[in-house]
């Protein structure tokens, strides 16, 4: 193209434009839906990792943290290695069982397993903490006071001021605690937190040999002090040391793996909404293609080339899509700075401003592409406009054009949309794999539209006018019922797919693991006390005990004589080496997992320390059998030779297993405690709880119904986050439903006048509207289910390792919805051509 | 029979009231067959719509084979065109989502007839249409096309068809075909023909002529084909 013809294609295009925009209404809305959404969750997303930024100190509670299991880090074992001017407190998180003077229904006090933390003042050295009533901490926790989180107050049957029996002695509640720093040291316990002071839990004589704690050392430096050198210092200075230590470089990394996925989720479901959309960008388009084909020709007929069509259109497409992507970022902003208004704990940070233009910007450019992709057939459909169609009309309803070149066209859009969708998503390669797995997707919607619609239109094509007038029109040509159907279909079929994973993930929670899984599992059990254990449990006849283990924390620390940090270590195998792991003993080889390589050491063995690794962690550590792993227990080195490999453990079991099994001998003789699994009938659960409670105030019951119902609260927001966004895709289906009735609206109200003609009465049209549209939504609802469905069983069985299974109730309500909302939109639509006068719609022709 | 006494009709468009018909008074005995001449916007096309009950009348009266239009609402009036009235209009007004069978077998369905497709496809062939009765109306010519209208006009057998320029849209040949179908039809079913034309001699074919100007009838003598006849056929016509 010459310079001097782009004045020309640039100053037609916009004269065209001259009449407004109305003619774009359904691009500009798909566009700006799209784009808003998209860019939303982008600048959530930034927020929260400036946030995170900035508060990294406050999460990790210092500016090193070093931790370890089983006993309090000393100054000493840190060595001499603080500038002056640091300040280090020790911090202790634990399970705990707290009871309080409320009877239960057996008449024994109320018990309540906590997630205990100790705290050493000053505490905290970063951050601030937030009480009800506003109390300083020291004052709240000093003589045996306690901060406890508000849930544990009905569930003791206590208030602020009542006192509770932790361990031997009484601790006063003093606050309800609002807000604390430390956020990233870890989940510590089931159950609401309770904080006391560290003097409060030694004198509860709850800290016994083998007892589950983590301590950590926050450290605060001076200022100026230079965080990164310190914590080098640290290192090399304990370079077999049994604690780990952090800084907030580390910090920041280990929570964007978890707000990156997250973001990366909602970020899918945006995209999905934006393609949704992209076929109303299409219809749209083509609509106002074909309205101009007249002018188009003419056009032509007066010396424009191809090329100037396509680029006087191309331009118009792109300055249209650009305001609805300007018009999608004010949106984007307007959203995302709503979050304000959200419940705290679905965004636990607290996100200052959220302008940033980046992540406006990427969605914007997101938008224009998807915008040019799904223009793309009807803008190349007017290039190649004959001219002919000037003189016939019906010359332009054959396609023309080299295909080849189409499908290049295509291709090249489709890669250059998938590849800024995947650069859009925080984790680039799960928007690759969506980018991937929505072509595919695509590719199925529209095979199963097509055939369904066929399958439809044959079917109704010997039926009665009823269905033929309604039916048989969805696979005529000019039809828009196949957009409709691929539209509505994807909104469908994202919805189903969230729904579907969501209800596995219920089911697996709520029925399949209850099922398999023991009731309680009872920690911190010592040893002697094993025999109270069983006397308590033995007047409950229906609790049983599954399995009973002994139990100690260490840490791997060598891998075939490598220190931890030089060994090649692989992805899956990572989470064994980040902190202390439980590990157990046991003569007689478990029976659920089988040998997959090696030997099970004989009943009486006394060598040597032997240990039984799960195989996929010994493929992720690169050892075999006779190699040595070196563990740090309790600070004393040992190393043990993997005497036989274990067939990889299956976690959604939830019976007691361990990644590693020593052969009893050296190991045994460390502090340890006993772990037991029992299964109790649920009505009998809090009477057992409250029992061993009074009998054993040490041992900590962790309850599987509590524990699952804190995953499932976890998964319950994000699945509420993940279904907001992809209802945005619903809006677009629904705006693609409207593209297509304003699109065949001049066809539908000839259609009414001829009828009457014909003598069809109001109430026949509208029926045969209501069947046609409601069957589109029956339609695409089987479309978007099965696609779901697929999405879903797939996301469900190989990647999760769970039974899918959907709710087929709510899958039909959301068919029945699908066909009611689409039934009701083509009615309401229809209802006012049914009122319009005959002649003057037989008189425009 | 079709009586029109004193009909008018005002319709208001952009550029306010207009009178379309100023008192039009017409008796159409059953079994006739009537054309109707006369210039562009003279309001020829708009006669057809009232007697169709397309239009409302303003004013005056319009019984059609012994019904009063004005005491039907919309649904009735589509009821009272089932099977009793047709239209054959210029720009033929198929449906173009249907085929050529399923728009000739509307109106019988409409009337819950069960063996409309086959009376359908009998009316095609009847037009010459026989092997076209798959094709959808984008895919056949204006001559098909209009055919196609006639056979979806006259499967139901009524008593009165009403042509609105059925050749406008024509070539001769097409046209002349077309109307000799019409011709046939009538003759052979008995019908009512009221056909607006601009073609003097397809309108001289018709049993009578009637001439429109401004949205009146003015009829010349010597425009009647058969003045024996013209007193049964209008009342009140300028003499």
């Amino acid at each position: 193209m010459s310079a001097s013809r782009l004045p020309f294609t640039l100053s037609f295009a916009l004269r065209d434009l001259r009449g407004g925009l109305q003619g774009f209404w359904l691009l500009l809305l798909c566009l700006a839906l799209g784009v808003a959404a998209i860019g939303a969750v982008g600048l959530l997303s930034a927020a929260v990792d400036r946030a995170v930024a900035r508060d990294a100190r406050a999460l990790l509670g210092g500016d090193i943290v070093v931790e370890a299991s089983g006993e309090e880090i000393t100054a000493e074992e840190l060595g001499d290695v603080l500038p002056p001017g640091s300040i280090a407190r020790s911090t202790l998180r634990m399970s705990g069982l707290v009871t309080s003077e409320t009877l239960n229904e057996a008449g024994n006090p109320r018990s309540l397993a906590i997630s205990l933390k100790g705290v050493e003042d000053p505490w905290p050295l970063v951050g601030t903490v937030t009480l009800d009533p506003p109390l300083a901490v020291e004052e709240a926790l000093a003589d045996g006071g306690v901060v406890v989180e508000r849930g544990v107050l009905p569930r003791l049957g206590v208030e602020v001021g009542d006192r509770l029996n932790l361990g031997d002695r009484q601790v006063t509640i003093r606050a309800v605690l609002i807000d604390e720093p430390e956020r990233v040291q870890g989940i510590y316990g089931i159950g609401p937190r309770v904080i006391a002071s560290l003097d409060t839990i030694r004198a509860a004589g709850i800290l016994l040999p083998g007892a589950v704690t983590t301590w950590t050392r926050a450290i605060a430096l001076p200022p100026g002090a230079d965080a990164a050198a310190v914590l080098a210092t640290i290192r090399e200075a304990n370079p077999s040391a049994r604690f780990r230590a952090r800084g907030i470089e580390e910090i920041q990394p280990q929570i964007a793996r978890f707000t990156d996925r997250l973001a990366s989720y909602l970020t899918i479901a945006a995209l999905a909404a934006l393609l949704t959309g992209g076929i109303g960008i299409g219809l749209a388009v083509q609509g106002w293609l074909v309205q101009r084909r007249a002018g188009i020709a003419t056009l032509k007929a007066l010396g424009a080339t191809p090329r100037q069509v396509l680029l006087v259109y191309a331009l118009q497409v792109l300055l249209v899509a650009t305001i609805a992507a300007l018009l999608g970022m004010i949106g984007a902003y307007g959203l995302a700075s709503m979050s304000a208004f959200l419940p705290p704990d679905l965004i636990p940070f607290a996100v200052d401003g959220v302008f940033d233009p980046w992540p406006l910007l990427r969605a914007a450019l997101l938008g224009i592409a998807t915008a040019l992709l799904f223009a793309a057939i009807p803008l190349l459909d007017a290039r190649d406009l004959p001219v002919a169609a000037l003189l016939r009309p019906a010359a332009a309803e054959n396609r023309h054009g080299d295909w080849k070149v189409r499908v290049l066209v295509i291709a090249l859009g489709v890669l250059v949309v998938g590849g800024l969708a995947s650069l859009t998503t925080p984790r680039p390669e799960i928007g690759a794999v969506f980018a991937l797995a929505a072509l595919a997707a695509a590719f199925l919607l529209t095979l199963l539209g097509k055939a369904v619609l066929a399958l439809v239109g044959r079917a109704a094509k010997n039926g009665p006018l009823v269905l033929r007038l309604s039916l048989a029109r969805l696979n005529r040509p000019g039809s828009t019922a196949l957009p409709v159907v691929v539209a509505t279909g994807t909104a469908l079929s994202v919805l189903a797919t969230v729904l579907f994973v969501q209800q596995s993930l219920e089911s697996e929670l709520r029925n399949a693991l209850p099922e398999r899984a023991p009731s309680v599992v009872f920690i911190d059990i010592q040893p002697n006390q094993a025999e109270t254990f069983d006397r308590v449990l033995a007047e409950f006849p229906d609790a049983s005990i599954q399995q009973r283990a002994p139990v100690l924390r260490a840490r791997v620390s060598g891998i075939k004589g490598k220190p931890i940090e030089e060994a090649a270590i692989g992805e899956n195998a990572r989470w064994t080496v980040r902190r202390d792991r439980g590990l157990s003993w046991t003569a007689t080889p478990p029976d659920n997992a089988p040998l997959v390589a090696g030997e099970w050491w004989p009943p009486d063995y006394a060598g040597p320390p032997l240990v039984s690794v799960e195989d996929e962690i010994a493929i992720g550590y690169g050892v075999g059998v006779g190699d040595k792993i070196s563990f740090n227990v309790l600070g004393r080195q040992v190393e043990a030779t993997v005497a036989n490999l274990r067939r990889e453990i299956d976690w959604s079991r939830a019976r007691i297993d361990f990644v590693f099994l020593f052969s009893p001998g050296l190991i045994d003789k460390a502090p340890h405690t006993l772990i037991a699994a029992v299964r109790v009938p649920p009505g009998q659960e809090s009477a057992l709880l409250d029992a061993m409670a009074a009998a054993l105030p040490n041992v900590t019951p962790i309850s599987i119904t509590e524990v699952t119902r804190q995953v499932g609260d976890v998964l319950g927001k994000i699945g509420f986050a993940v279904q907001a966004v992809a209802s945005v895709t619903l809006g677009a289906g629904l705006l693609v439903l409207l593209g297509a009735l304003a699109a065949s609206r001049r066809q539908r109200r000839h259609q009414v006048a001829l009828m009457k003609v014909l003598g069809a009465t109001r109430a026949d049209l509208l029926r045969h509207f209501v069947i046609e549209h409601a069957a589109t939504g029956f339609l695409s609802a089987l479309v978007g289910l099965l696609v779901g469905g697929i999405a879903a069983f797939l996301l469900v069985g190989p990647f999760m390792n769970l039974t899918f299974t959907p709710g087929l109730v709510s899958a039909a309500a959301l068919a029945l919805a699908a066909v009611v909302a689409t039934g009701l939109v083509g009615a309401l639509s229809t209802w006012r051509l049914l009122a319009r006068p005959i002649a003057p719609v037989l008189r425009g022709g | 029979m079709i009586n029109l006494v004193d009909l008018r009709l005002d319709l208001v468009g952009a550029a306010g009231q207009v009178s379309i018909l100023k008192g039009v008074d017409l008796q159409v005995p059953a079994g006739s067959a009537v054309s109707v001449v006369g210039p562009s916007g003279s309001g020829k096309s708009s006669l057809i719509a009232v007697i169709a009950g397309i239009e409302r009348a303003t004013g005056g009266q319009v019984v059609v084979d012994g019904v009063d239009l004005a005491t039907l609402d919309e649904d009735g009036l589509s009821r009272f065109r089932r099977g009793r009235l047709s239209i054959l209009f210029q720009s033929f007004h198929l449906i173009p989502t249907l085929s050529a069978l399923e728009n000739v077998a509307v109106p019988l369905e409409l009337m819950g007839r069960r063996d409309a497709l086959t009376r359908a496809a009998d009316a095609l062939a009847e037009v010459g249409l026989a092997h076209r009765v798959d094709h959808y109306p984008g895919q056949m010519s204006g001559g098909e096309q209009q055919r196609t209208a006639l056979a979806r006009a006259i499967v139901t057998e009524p008593s009165i068809l009403l042509a609105d320029e059925p050749t406008g849209n024509l070539d001769r040949a097409n046209g002349e075909h077309v109307m000799d179908l019409v011709f046939d039809l009538r003759k052979k079913l008995g019908t009512t023909l009221l056909l607006v034309t601009h073609d003097a001699a397809l309108a001289q074919a018709c049993d009578w002529t009637c001439r429109m100007e401004d949205g009146r009838i003015v009829t010349p003598p010597d425009s009647w084909s058969n003045p024996s006849s013209a007193g049964q056929v209008l009342a009140g016509a300028p003499a």
